[in-house]
């Protein structure tokens, strides 16, 4: 009987340690695709199929191109800026908003949950968005980057239920000793708070990092482009042209890939600081209560 | 301590965000400096002009050709440039609120079409007498392709030349002992050949015959026949005749079908959006392609080919004769990119003015010439009467952006001929295949006609033909639901009426 179990056990764990394996390098393989493409010359590519796993011959040509770039370095740091700057403008007001709202003795508190949920499932569309933006006066900028999405209404509501499981006596007590409200905010709630501030930071981070949309709509101004505009202009500029203009410099795929691999690697090297607060973050809004 | 952590961050964010706006700002007001002093007795404040281009790359920082022409003319402009995808969604954001750049580039004759109807377009006709170079340049014939409902709201550029053509291996051909194909036929046999016999002598039958973009390579073989993909309108036996009606339609999808059929065409043709068979034919797994001659005939992409295989030899072929003649492509007469601007600038008179200085210059011999080699000296030079790039590789590289700056077009021929001397063959050949003058453009789409969801059938339902998903035998089905369901009686219907008022009919 224990013999039996203990192979049922070792079969068990073969089939989960494989499959994982699998899942790992479905994971994995992509990216190595990607790197190994930014360090291999084009012309080895092509006589390899187009196809190329493990480099053999290898040139850091595309990050010499990348990094000596008109546009890419000036990019990367817009979108850190945008990145640094927003996140902290989202926490900032998006926990400014999930507290109040967090507590259940709010006058009208169910009207702006309401009016916030709107927000996640309509929403103006382009033209209405980038009237609004205009109007604001903030066109053209970085700031067009980070005002319209200062607030997810979805982090909102993590945020929010978070908080709203943090326990109540906690408040009392602090009142009971003589704190004042703000006291309480940022002496007792935001340190208490701190993993679902780095989950939603995380999302927020993220959201920023991989901003396209919103600046071709709203920056016209090249100098202030973020780099995935950039990187999408590389990636897809040249074939994306009808007609090839005969003259147009067409990117080698070495260098596409590196600045794939530029552009990435920030994000990539990120999470592993981050994640076990990930997912402690993400667990306790969920389930404690 | 935490509030003063946060007070610190967006303090610190604040002055970031003024180092970043000065820092762009200073560029600005670098290019400012210039324009004042070397123009001269002009107006104190240079007129702004905000320009909206199309390109695949962006423009290098400071570009010399954008200081070239505030000095010339006294503007100070502001180029931004946008992908194809891109641009359609700015053009029609910037007019709905007002802040569309002062020109911009139309190319879909249905969005020309459907923005002159909205009245959001500038009217030329008041000041085509002043526009009387940029027309000498483009050619007067050439206007119709900027009209809509009778009236000039665009400036077409001239014609591009065509820049596609046949290409094959020519070391295939060799080592099969193949002439190049010349009918219908042995174009068959000749991808057979490329299918089936080994061309590249590695023991694997892992070649295909024939390859290309789906809404191209097979224009030849319909062009075989006298007709060209689905949909168009062309005169034949001086009548009007759309390709779904003409009886050589089937004809030429049965043959097209037959090549499928004999698993001749590279079976992920369809998928084939960007450059995926350029780079399969490179790596040797197809014969046969229909592309452009920049993508093949250029020195770096004959390198390209050369590294994967010292042996191949890429030539272009002529077009196969068929019972219809030789077609590559078709033409379509009304297209034609177009220069236009916002109806807003109506309202101030000196930027029109401008404007039109603008488009009079670069259509000039003398800004003709800068617009579309650069500088004399620095990136060209004229030798025995020819112009010839100068030698310093950077100073080519620098010059390849100037083609964003015809606004009005180029004086296609000489251009290539000087930027690029040594693929002259190549570009000459494909200039000259013969394409299939068709109308299509002229056609303004009648109410409720919907082009988007009847071409999209159209283009369905062609390969499911072809890949032999739905029996020919179908075809006058498959037409009675297109008249039907999606309306091409009534667009048929415009047609007849619109082509004849036009004239071309008669």
């Amino acid at each position: 009987m224990v013999k039996s179990s203990l192979t049922e056990d070792r079969v068990f764990n073969t089939i989960t340690v494989v499959l994982l394996a699998i899942v790992g390098i479905t994971a994995v393989f992509p990216l190595l695709f990607v790197l190994s493409m930014s360090v291999t010359p084009y012309a080895e590519v092509l006589k390899n199929g187009g196809f190329i796993v493990i480099p053999r011959s290898v040139t850091l040509e595309g990050y010499r191109q990348v990094l000596s770039d008109d546009h890419i370095p000036r990019a990367f740091l817009v979108t850190v800026f945008i990145t640094v700057v927003g996140t902290a403008i989202n926490l900032l007001l998006s926990f400014l908003m999930a507290y109040p709202l967090s507590k259940k003795t709010l006058p009208g508190r169910s009207l702006l949950l309401m009016m916030v949920l709107f927000t996640m499932l309509f929403s103006g569309g382009m033209i209405p968005t980038y009237l609004i933006v205009k109007a604001t006066g903030i066109l053209n900028s970085v700031w067009a980057l980070i005002v319209p999405s200062a607030i997810s209404a979805f982090n909102l509501l993590i945020m929010k239920s978070f908080v709203e499981n943090l326990p109540e006596e906690l408040f009392e007590s602090a009142r009971v000793d003589g704190a004042k409200e703000w006291r309480i905010l940022f002496q007792l709630v935001v340190p208490l708070s701190v993993p679902v501030m780095l989950t939603v930071g995380l999302f927020y981070a993220v959201q920023h990092w991989n901003t396209l949309l919103s600046a071709i709509m709203y920056v016209n101004d090249r100098s202030l482009y973020p780099l995935q505009v950039v990187l999408r202009e590389i990636l897809v500029g040249a074939e994306s042209l009808d007609l090839v203009e005969a003259g147009a410099k067409i990117p080698s795929e070495t260098f596409k890939m590196a600045a794939v691999i530029i552009s990435t690697l920030p994000m990539i090297i990120v999470y592993p600081f981050i994640q076990k607060y990930f997912r402690k973050g993400a667990m306790l809004g969920s389930v404690k209560g | 301590m935490n509030k003063k952590g946060i007070m610190t961050t967006m303090l610190a964010s604040a002055m970031l965000a003024g180092a970043l706006s000065a820092c762009s700002g200073g560029n600005a007001n670098s290019n400012n400096q210039g324009t004042p002093e070397t123009s001269g007795g002009n107006a104190a404040e240079p007129v702004e002009i905000s320009i909206m281009l199309q390109a695949a790359e962006p423009l290098p920082d400071n570009y010399f050709m954008i200081d070239e022409l505030e000095e010339r003319l006294g503007v100070k402009l502001d180029i931004q440039t946008y992908l194809p995808d891109d641009y359609t969604s700015k053009i029609n954001t910037g007019l709905a609120s007002d802040s569309a750049t002062d020109i911009f580039f139309l190319s879909d004759r249905n969005m020309f079409n459907k923005l002159a109807k909205q009245g959001v377009l500038f009217d030329f006709d008041p000041y085509m007498d002043q526009l009387q170079p940029t027309v000498d340049f483009v050619g007067e014939d050439n206007l119709v392709k900027g009209q809509a409902a009778g009236k000039q709201y665009g400036i077409p550029q001239t014609a591009r030349a065509y820049q596609y053509s046949l290409w094959a291996r020519q070391d295939w051909l060799d080592a099969l002992e193949l002439a190049a194909p010349t009918d219908l036929e042995q174009f068959q046999e000749v991808l057979g050949a490329f299918r089936n016999d080994d061309p590249d002598g590695n023991g694997k039958k892992d070649t295909y015959g024939y390859s290309g973009r789906p809404n191209e390579a097979l224009g030849p073989l319909f062009g075989a026949f006298g007709t060209t993909y689905p949909g168009y309108f062309y005169v034949k036996d001086g009548a009007l005749v759309n390709s779904l009606y003409d009886p050589a339609m089937k004809d030429a999808l049965a043959y097209i079908k037959g090549l499928f059929d004999a698993d001749l065409i590279d079976p992920e043709m369809l998928g084939n959006t960007k450059l995926q068979h350029k780079d399969k034919a490179f790596q040797g797994q197809i014969g046969m392609l229909y592309f452009n001659w920049p993508n093949i005939a250029r020195e770096d992409k004959i390198q390209e080919y050369k590294t994967v295989n010292p042996d191949a030899e890429w030539v272009q072929l002529d077009l196969p004769q068929g019972p219809g003649g030789q077609y590559a492509y078709y033409d379509d007469l009304g297209a034609a990119t177009v220069a236009a601007f916002p109806k807003s600038v109506e309202k101030d008179p000196a930027k029109v003015e401008k404007l039109i200085e603008l488009l009079n210059y670069v259509s000039s011999p003398e800004g003709s010439q800068l617009v579309m080699y650069g500088l004399e000296d620095v990136h060209y030079e004229i030798k025995d009467g020819e112009i010839v790039p100068v030698s310093d590789e950077a100073a080519v590289q620098e010059a390849a952006f100037t083609y964003l700056f015809q606004f009005t077009g180029r004086d296609e021929m000489v251009y290539l001929k000087s930027k690029f001397p040594n693929q002259e063959a190549a570009y000459t050949f494909a200039n000259e295949m013969p394409l299939l003058p068709v109308y299509n453009s002229f056609v303004d789409n009648p109410e409720g006609y919907n082009a988007a969801d009847a071409s999209r059938y159209m283009e369905e339902e062609l390969y499911k033909f072809l890949y032999g998903k739905r029996s020919l035998d179908e075809y006058d089905d498959f037409l009675n639901t297109l008249e039907t369901t999606f309306g091409y009686k009534a667009y048929m219907d415009a047609a007849e009426q619109q082509l004849t008022e036009l004239g071309i009919l008669e």
